[in-house]
């Protein structure tokens, strides 16, 4: 009897640690710790166990990394460069008879063998940098892919000073220059070369450096070190033939992994994304212009064809050279050594996704159950939480990201994607598009032509409040710019109703995932109570890919998409229609109180729309927001209001509908907010003048801790 | 007696009058320099065109779309940005509009900035942060005035002791400002003893009841305070002192103690009586000030007062907050130096309101 009891003593705790749903520790507790040096002072004293912010400071860099205690993740994403004054339709001259070497391409290129990138990574940024010689980031997969371009390119520019004296001087003297004193002069004045550099970081150092290189050269240099908003307007807005200045020490951010860098050559090889007179007014070669679009358009079928246009264009880049580019930054960021969390390679910590799901203590190897995680950032509560058009300042975000759920999980280590809330994927697309599968879940089907049904919605009827479908829109078929070329089925597992439960206890239902495909377009529509303006171009840009919608089936719940987009990687053509917004999770019960109160002109949910009324800005944590919020949501209980009626009516019963306002009546009595997930941390509260945010784990989040845990594993 | 009435009456209306004239024109140099004199708004749609892109084109959700439709959204999004913020109109119309809205003390939005709560009111922004920033710099600079009134005195009553010679020896040591301070304690207290917090106002997570949340604040502020104590209170003391000494050396108080009266009758009234209009002066500027902060003091504890704020707005030029907070101390100082004027007369009888305030002899 003793050995029964202890056996189903001990099958108890081992289910009991199996058991365990949703994350590993039980809170995370949020300060704002405003200096980096503090931040890093706090995790070597034990106050602090994860300083979430991506240092690029090598002082702090070898503390963290001399300290057995501690430990860094590394990412990836950003990169600096100097971007050039072209000069314009001026050339190599400005209006004001002054010479612009830069305005030279020939000498721009040769700034490629001028500036020693590896002094750079290693001296003025401490080691905290990779030289970068294109556009293809060395951590991202296309660094992978063309390794031997990359090779090719970095051997080529190598650092030459004196063969970029030799092409400067070459120039200089066509252009008219003359050297006296070791000191180029035009027209008998010093040719002046002006940098605007950056004041707030490590580009101070590398202005100066470039300064000095030209200096070698023989040129005059004026060094303008000031901040962003003081520099901002000369080299964004002013004529470059003016000449206000000659070069800028650019900085770029990024946050996700880019997996295809195609994408990226149209933005700064291009007068058609930039709004900048740099780029709008440049000289562009014909050629660069059409190999930029090419890439961006995704004009090529095979790898192969991708492959020679993308080394076309590299070159091409490099002999424009209107920008170079010099460092991909290395950015760290600490925490304590036995503390374990899915750290983004592109943005660091707080631009990853899978931090909730994953972070964890560990004990030689094996994950701790419970436990407060200290977690501090430069600054938090930056600005209103709602899933539509709140902040999207990224100490923000990260927060929020925290208490969500997604259909899919990001791999923080490579940008594809996994199932998460979705069971399993199908992506179709045209033949002979270069769409490839790595992973076992998505299912990839290549056919001739995708065909979208009659009944798929395809736009919005604001004013009835009901979706127009393609039969009607394109009763003679769509226009040719708009040939769906793929087509994404995603399912979602059978008993999902029963388990995803929200922060609140309701059920997610599939009105959740209507009222998504609801507001894809209903803010952008001028007939819709709640029209925002800021909304019509993103709407409009949608509905000029959007080739349909349609739930196949609602229980289990299987979602159609057909879309003119594509991707490289089929795990990126998934669309799973999960209620996760651009700025947090939105389900129909929490947006129905805050259509109201827009409806009402009490609130409104971006920022733009809020100043231009004059009204609040709708804050679903903190505020004048809440007894808004509040009023509205007792006049829904006493309505039964129920959103989008025509529609959404099909979708929700009146019991539903009592049931979730009741809830979440429940849940702001009890919190003191409306922030309402679905993730493995709920916000339990908002602290926003102390700066302090507690999150506690979900008991009933439907996933099993260690779901994702594969994610602290390096990608094989 | 009519006569001295109406005579007050007049004084005050044209007191009153010159003081807003005054506040005005302030106000308006204030507006005129925070915006460049209307070269601010280059900077600002510089800024606005490169934070939109960069928000369009970061988007995940942005991922595939062509960069013609990328272009179009950040042309639509910078236009709708421009005219939230009035960029639409000259600033000369705006200048006047910041002007009246602050005058009015209704404050208006700020543009960039929110409260901690996501208001935009400027009057919630300010609001929020006030009882923070009350809280510690009010009990800081209270314990500060009174601690070296008191010290002030006593010494001017013991000149040259080697208590005296202490403080004049170590008045230097408020060269160094509060901040500076506030790191060494940070070190010694918080770092290396951990036997104190290094900043924020309350713990993490906060107590949840209110005893413990305000003995939870208490401990905060020890450091802090302490910080702007160490800062100030040598060379107040020896100011004071110096200042007590100079009527302490007065014929009358010579006399008062030629006649046994005892010391602390002749301290009330013979030395802080007389000295009342100076000390009440200093205190109501005193008291005009603390709701300010200090900037970097605040950033070192990570207090989340006015200072802090005061300096985000200017960073980031939100002109309606910054003349928010310029106006509230302008309306403050203002109204401190019109109700001097009577308090001078009533502490001193030797001065009269109005009728050039001559003194009487």
């Amino acid at each position: 009897m003793k050995k029964l009891l202890v056996g189903v003593l001990m099958a108890t705790l081992a289910l009991g640690a199996v058991a365990r749903n949703g994350a590993w520790v039980d809170e995370i507790v949020m300060t704002e710790v405003v200096q980096l040096g503090e931040g890093v002072a706090k995790l070597a004293a034990g106050d602090l166990d994860v300083y979430a912010y991506s240092i690029t400071n090598r002082d702090l860099f070898n503390q963290v990394r001399a300290n057995p205690k501690l430990k860094y993740y590394n990412s990836f994403g950003s990169f600096n460069d100097l971007t050039f004054n072209n000069g314009g339709a001026g050339g190599a001259f400005f209006s004001d008879g002054r010479l612009n070497p830069f305005g030279v391409a020939a000498i721009r290129e040769a700034m490629n063998w001028l500036v020693d990138r590896d002094y750079i990574a290693n001296e003025i940024m401490g080691g905290l940098a990779i030289p970068k010689y294109t556009l293809i980031n060395s951590a991202f997969p296309d660094a992978a892919r063309h390794r031997d371009l990359v090779e090719a390119v970095e051997d080529y520019y190598a650092y030459d000073f004196a063969k970029a004296e030799a092409v400067v001087t070459a120039e200089m003297l066509k252009l008219g220059a003359v050297k006296v004193g070791g000191k180029w002069t035009y027209n008998g004045k010093p040719v002046e070369i002006i940098g605007l550099i950056r004041s707030e970081d490590e580009r101070t150092g590398i202005g100066n450096y470039f300064c000095d290189q030209l200096e070698k050269l023989g040129f005059t240099t004026v060094r303008r070190i000031a901040r962003s908003a003081d520099l901002a307007p000369l080299w964004q807005r002013t004529n470059p033939e003016e000449g206000t200045f000659s070069f800028y020490t650019g900085g770029w951010v990024g946050g996700i992994v880019d997996r295809d860098v195609g994408d990226n050559f149209d933005q700064y090889y291009s007068d058609r994304v930039m709004p900048y007179a740099q780029w709008v007014q440049a000289p562009w070669p014909e050629e660069l212009l059409t190999l930029s679009d090419r890439l961006a358009r995704k004009d090529y079928n095979t790898m192969e064809e991708r492959a020679a246009l993308l080394e076309q264009t590299v070159w091409a880049a490099l002999k424009f050279s209107n920008m170079i580019w010099l460092v991909d930054r290395t950015g760290f960021n600490p925490l304590v050594a036995d503390l374990f969390l899915a750290s983004d390679v592109a943005g660091g910590i707080y631009y990853s996704t899978e931090v909730g799901p994953t972070i964890q203590y560990q004990k030689d190897g094996v994950p701790v159950e419970g436990g407060t995680v200290r977690l501090a950032m430069p600054t938090l509560l930056q600005q209103p939480w709602n899933p539509l058009n709140g902040s999207n300042f990224v100490y923000d975000m990260f927060p929020i990201r925290i208490t969500s759920d997604t259909g899919l999980a990001t791999d923080t280590r490579d940008g594809l994607f996994w199932p998460k809330r979705i069971e399993k994927a199908e992506i179709t697309v045209l033949k002979g598009l270069p769409v490839a599968a790595s992973t076992p879940w998505v299912t990839l089907n290549f056919v001739d032509k995708i065909e979208v049904p009659g009944d798929a919605w395809v736009d919005w009827d604001a004013a009835n409040q009901r979706f127009i479908t393609v039969a009607e829109k394109y009763p003679n078929g769509f226009p040719e710019e708009m040939t769906p070329k793929r087509y994404s089925r995603v399912y979602y597992p059978a008993d999902m109703f029963k388990t995803v439960k929200l922060h609140d206890g309701s059920p997610i239902s599939v009105a959740d995932f209507v009222m998504a495909m609801i507001l894809t377009f209903d803010q952008g529509k001028p007939e819709s109570a709640i029209y925002d303006e800021v909304m019509v171009p993103e709407v409009e840009q949608t509905l000029r890919s959007f080739c349909g919608v349609k739930i196949v089936s609602t229980d289990p719940l299987i979602i159609d998409y057909y879309s003119t987009i594509w991707y490289l990687d089929a795990e990126w053509a998934v669309s799973s229609w999960f209620p996760y917004y651009s700025q947090g999770p939105g389900f129909w019960h929490v947006l129905a109180v805050s259509i109201l109160a827009e409806a009402n002109k009490e609130l409104a949910m971006s920022e733009a729309k809020a100043d231009l009324l004059g009204v609040e800005w709708t804050n679903l944590i903190a505020g004048p927001s809440l007894s808004i919020l509040a009023k509205y949501l007792d006049e829904a209980i006493a309505t039964n209001y129920i959103p989008y009626a025509p529609t959404l009516g099909k979708y929700i019963t009146a019991a539903e509908a009592q049931a979730r306002y009741a809830n979440l009546k429940k849940w702001y009595e009890e919190k003191g907010h409306f922030w309402v997930a679905s993730g493995p941390f709920y916000l339990e509260k908002a602290y926003t003048t102390e700066k302090i945010i507690v999150l506690k784990r979900f008991e009933a989040y439907a996933d099993p801790a260690g779901r994702f845990d594969f994610l602290l594993q390096p990608k094989q | 007696m009519r006569a001295n009435l109406l005579q007050l009456v007049r004084y005050s209306i044209v007191k009153a009058i010159m003081l807003g004239i005054a506040l005005v024109i302030a106000l308006y140099l204030t507006i005129l320099i925070v915006n460049m004199g209307g070269r601010l708004d280059e900077v600002r749609k510089a800024e606005i065109s490169f934070a939109v892109s960069q928000a369009v084109l970061a988007d995940p959700g942005n991922a595939g779309v062509p960069p013609s439709e990328l272009k179009k959204q950040i042309d639509a999004r910078t236009e709708i940005e421009f005219r939230r913020l009035g960029l639409d109109k000259p600033f000369l119309i705006r200048s006047f509009n910041y002007l009246t809205t602050a005058m009015s003390l209704s404050l208006g939005r700020a543009e960039q900035l929110v409260s901690d709560s996501g208001s935009r009111l400027v009057r919630l922004i300010i609001l929020e942060r006030l009882p923070a920033t009350l809280v510690l710099f009010g009990t800081a600079n209270l314990l500060i005035f009174f601690t070296t009134l008191w010290a002030g005195l006593a010494l001017s009553r013991h000149y040259g002791s080697w208590v005296d010679r202490l403080v004049v020896t170590l008045a230097p040591t408020s060269a160094a400002p509060g901040w500076f301070y506030g790191i060494f304690l940070i070190l010694i207290f918080a770092a290396a003893l951990g036997v104190l917090p290094w900043g924020g106002m309350v713990d993490a997570p906060p107590p949840t009841t209110t005893l413990g949340y305000a003995a939870s604040v208490l401990r905060h502020m020890i450091l802090p305070t302490l910080a702007m104590f160490l800062s100030a209170f040598f060379s107040s003391v020896y100011a004071r002192r110096t200042f007590f000494l100079i009527y302490a050396s007065e014929d009358y108080v010579d006399l008062a103690k030629a006649k046994g009266l005892p010391s602390r009758t002749i301290q009330n009234r013979y030395i802080l009586r007389p000295t009342l209009p100076t000390i009440i002066t200093s205190f109501l500027l005193m008291i005009i000030a603390m709701w300010m902060g200090a900037i970097i003091l605040e950033t070192v504890f990570n207090w989340p007062g006015l200072g802090r704020l005061y300096m985000q707005a200017v960073n980031i030029n939100d002109t309606p907050t910054i003349v928010g907070v310029m106006v509230i101390y302008g309306y403050l100082l203002a109204i401190s130096v019109f109700l001097l004027e009577f308090i001078y007369a009533i502490v001193d009888p030797r001065v009269r309101i109005g009728a050039g305030a001559k003194k009487g002899v």
